[in-house]
C-alpha cells in the first residue's frame, strides 16, 4: 500500500506542477506591477503596449487533476499539510471498483459534458471558413489597416489612426515620415503578426501577467 | 501696459488655480471639497463567504508597491472627479464612469474635450480588484491598473491634455498637499503618486451585496434556488448555469463566471462571485474583419487575436448599457437575442459558442420567449444598489 501511495504521489507531482489549477499559480509577479521603469520614471500612455508580450490567444480550458482534487479536501484550491496527512484515505476513495487498486482509468479525468440531441447550431451556406479556422490571409490584415486611410492618400497618418494604436505608428513608421505606408505595415505585419512566433500560453488560462514564456516574436522591438 | 498685462495673467492664473474661485471660463467647478474627517473605510468589506474563496482571492491584483489604504483611496477619489485633468476643465475620469451606471458610461461614446468621441464603450469600472492578469482596455493595452489611469490624459478624444500639465495644477492646488501627505507621507506630488492613488481608488470599488449575493449567502450554493428570487430570476439563474434542460442551452456560465464548474464531479462551484471570463474572446458579433475594430489584434497584427476582446464583469449589467466594445446592443434583450440567434463565425469565435464536434457553425440558445425573459431577469439579481449610491464613491467637489 505505501509503495503504490508513494507511486500516486509520484505520478500526481509529475501531472500536477505543469498543470494550471486554481490555486496553483506560482506567485504573481503583481508585487513589481506598480513599477514599470526601474529608474523610477513614472508610468505614462505610451509605456502601455505588448511589453510582456501580447495578449496570448484563448487556451483550451484546462484537464482537471482528480488526484489533485480527491487530496484537497477543503476545496481550497491547495494541499495542506494536514490534507496531505490524510492522503491515503483521500485517495482510496478513487478506488472505483473498490479492487484495493487505483489503476489509470480511475483516474482519467472524465470527459466534458456533451452536449444533447437538441444541439442547435447553424452553418453558414455553402459550409463557411473551416472549422477553428484562423483569420483571413495577411493581406486581408494589412487591407483592412488601410481601410482606415480615410482622405485616399495612400497612406495613415496619426489623425487617422485610432488613438488606441498610437503603438502601430511608434512601431511601425520605420522612415519617421509620420505617416504608415502600406509597405510598412506590411512589415509590422511580418515582424509581430501571422509570421511572427505563435504565442501559447500553457492549458489553464495562460501564465500570469500574459507574459509569453519564450519571450516575443524574433524581430521585436521592445525599447 | 507690461505691468497690467502682467497683473490680468496673474489674476487668470489664480483663478484656474486657486482652490476658491472656479476654473477659467469652463463650466463652474467649485473646488470645495466635501470629505469626511475620518476617510471613508474603502478596504475592509463584509464580504460574504462566496467572495471570501481562496479562488477569488487568489486572483486579487493588488500589487505589493501599491496596497489600497483609505487614505490613498480617499486621495485617488478626489482625482477622480477632477476636472482639471482634462485640457479645458470639462472633463474627469467620473465624466465618463459615472457611478450610477456602475462607473461606466450610458453614452455609446463618451464625449471628450471639445465634444470629440471615440470609437468604444466606456468600460464598468467594478471589481477590476479581480482581474486577475491585471489587464485593462476592451484590448488589455494598459499592462497594469497604475498605467491604465493616466492614459485617457493624453487621448485625443478623451481628456486631450498631458500628465505634466495636470501635475503642475495638482501642486498648485493647496488642497491637494495634505491628501498627498496623508496618502504618501510627505506633500510631494508626482505622476506616479497620482496614478497609484487613482488605482487605489478604483480597486476600492468591490460589488458584492447585490439580490444575487444575498440570495447565495442564504442557499449556500449557487445551483440552488434561492428563496428572495422570483419563479422568472431562479429560471434564468437555472440557464445561466446551463443546468437548464438537457441540452444546456443557455451556459452562458462557461464564459461569464469563470472556472465557475471546472469539472467538479461535486456539484458545487468553485467560485461564484465573478461574472467574468478568465480570457480574451470573440463572441460572434462580426462574420469577419470588422472596418474599425479588431481588439486585440489591432495592436499586435496576429491573425489569431483578431476580433478577441476583453469582457467586463456582468455585476450590474442591467447599469450599464449600451453593451458591447462598440455599445452596438442598448438592451440586456438586444443581448441575449444576439445569443438566441445572431451568433456569427468569426474566424477567432471562441469554442465555447462553436456548435463542436467537428460540424461547421456557431452555437446558438434558441431560448424561447420565456426563457429569454427570465435570462434577463436573473442578469437583473446582479444589480448592486448600494455602489450606486454610496457616497464614499461619489463626487466630493461642492
Amino acid at each position: 500500500m505505501q509503495v503504490r501511495l508513494a507511486g500516486l504521489l509520484g505520478v500526481m507531482a509529475m501531472t500536477w506542477l505543469p498543470a494550471q489549477e486554481p490555486g496553483q499559480r506560482p506567485p504573481r509577479p503583481g508585487a513589481e506591477r506598480g513599477e514599470q521603469d526601474p529608474a523610477g520614471r513614472p508610468p505614462r500612455p505610451g509605456d502601455f503596449g505588448p511589453e510582456d508580450g501580447p495578449p496570448p490567444p484563448p487556451p483550451p480550458p484546462p484537464p482537471p487533476n482528480l488526484i489533485f482534487l480527491a487530496l484537497d479536501l477543503d476545496k481550497a484550491g491547495e494541499i495542506s499539510s494536514k490534507e496531505l496527512a490524510k492522503a491515503a484515505t483521500s485517495l482510496a476513495k478513487l478506488d472505483k471498483n473498490k479492487d484495493g487498486i487505483i489503476t489509470e482509468d480511475e483516474v482519467r479525468p472524465p470527459r466534458p459534458p456533451r452536449r444533447g440531441p437538441g444541439d442547435d447550431f447553424e452553418g453558414p451556406p455553402g459550409g463557411g471558413p473551416p472549422r477553428g479556422g484562423r483569420a483571413t490571409d495577411p493581406k486581408a490584415l494589412v487591407d483592412s489597416v488601410m481601410k482606415m486611410d480615410k482622405n485616399n492618400d495612400g497612406k495613415i497618418s496619426s489623425a487617422e489612426l485610432p488613438e488606441r494604436m498610437t503603438r502601430m505608428m511608434t512601431e511601425g513608421d520605420t522612415n519617421k515620415d509620420g505617416y504608415l505606408e502600406r509597405s510598412e505595415v506590411e512589415a509590422l505585419s511580418k515582424r509581430q503578426g501571422t509570421q511572427g512566433r505563435r504565442r501559447t500560453g500553457p492549458p489553464g488560462g495562460g501564465p500570469p501577467g500574459g507574459g509569453p514564456p519564450g519571450g516575443g516574436p524574433p524581430g521585436r522591438q521592445d525599447n | 501696459m507690461k505691468t497690467r498685462r502682467n497683473l490680468l495673467a496673474m489674476v487668470a492664473f489664480l483663478c484656474g488655480t486657486s482652490p476658491f474661485v472656479s476654473a477659467g471660463d469652463s463650466p463652474t467647478i467649485s473646488t470645495k471639497l466635501d470629505l469626511p474627517e475620518t476617510p471613508f473605510n474603502y478596504t475592509k468589506f463584509d464580504l460574504p463567504d462566496h467572495f471570501q474563496a481562496r479562488f477569488v482571492q487568489r486572483l486579487d491584483n493588488t500589487p505589493r508597491s501599491n496596497p489600497t489604504t483609505n487614505e490613498g483611496a480617499t486621495l485617488g477619489r478626489v482625482l477622480f472627479y477632477d476636472r482639471r485633468f482634462s485640457k479645458d476643465g470639462t472633463v474627469s475620469c467620473a465624466s465618463c464612469h459615472s457611478q450610477k451606471h456602475a462607473f461606466s458610461d450610458p453614452d455609446r461614446f463618451s464625449k471628450g474635450v471639445g465634444g470629440k468621441r471615440g470609437d468604444r464603450n466606456a468600460m464598468p469600472l467594478v471589481n477590476v480588484k479581480f482581474v486577475e492578469n491585471g489587464k485593462f482596455f476592451w484590448d488589455e493595452r494598459a499592462t497594469t491598473l497604475e498605467t491604465q489611469v493616466l492614459m485617457p490624459i493624453e487621448d485625443r478624444n478623451e481628456m486631450a491634455h498631458k500628465v505634466d500639465l495636470v501635475v503642475e495644477t495638482l501642486r498648485l492646488d493647496p488642497a491637494y498637499a495634505p491628501l498627498f501627505r496623508q496618502a504618501f507621507g510627505d506633500e510631494d506630488i508626482t505622476a506616479e503618486r497620482v496614478a497609484k492613488a487613482l488605482a487605489q481608488f478604483v480597486r476600492s470599488i468591490v460589488s458584492y451585496q447585490s439580490k444575487f449575493d444575498e440570495g447565495l449567502a442564504q442557499a449556500g450554493e449557487i445551483r440552488d434556488d434561492f428563496a428572495n428570487f422570483t419563479e422568472a430570476e431562479n429560471l434564468g439563474k437555472k440557464i445561466f448555469l446551463g443546468d437548464h434542460d438537457r441540452t444546456s442551452r443557455g451556459n452562458c456560465a462557461t464564459c461569464h463566471l469563470r472556472n465557475y464548474a471546472f469539472f467538479r464531479n461535486d456539484n458545487k462551484a468553485v467560485q461564484s462571485a465573478l461574472f467574468i471570463p478568465d480570457r480574451l474572446l470573440n463572441n460572434g458579433l462580426d462574420q469577419e474583419l470588422a472596418t474599425t475594430d479588431n481588439g486585440v489584434g489591432d495592436l499586435t497584427l496576429n491573425a489569431r487575436h483578431y476580433g478577441l476582446f476583453k469582457t467586463p464583469d456582468l455585476r450590474n449589467v442591467e447599469l450599464t448599457a449600451p453593451y458591447m466594445h462598440d455599445g452596438r446592443f442598448q438592451t440586456l434583450e438586444e443581448v441575449v437575442d444576439h445569443y438566441n440567434t445572431g451568433v456569427k463565425l468569426h474566424p477567432n469565435l471562441d469554442p465555447q459558442l462553436r456548435a463542436g464536434r467537428g460540424r461547421p457553425g456557431v452555437r446558438l440558445m434558441r431560448l424561447e420567449p420565456h426563457e429569454s425573459a427570465a435570462l434577463v431577469a436573473f442578469l437583473k439579481t446582479l444589480t448592486d444598489h448600494k455602489l450606486s449610491n454610496d457616497p464614499k464613491y461619489s463626487d466630493p467637489f461642492r
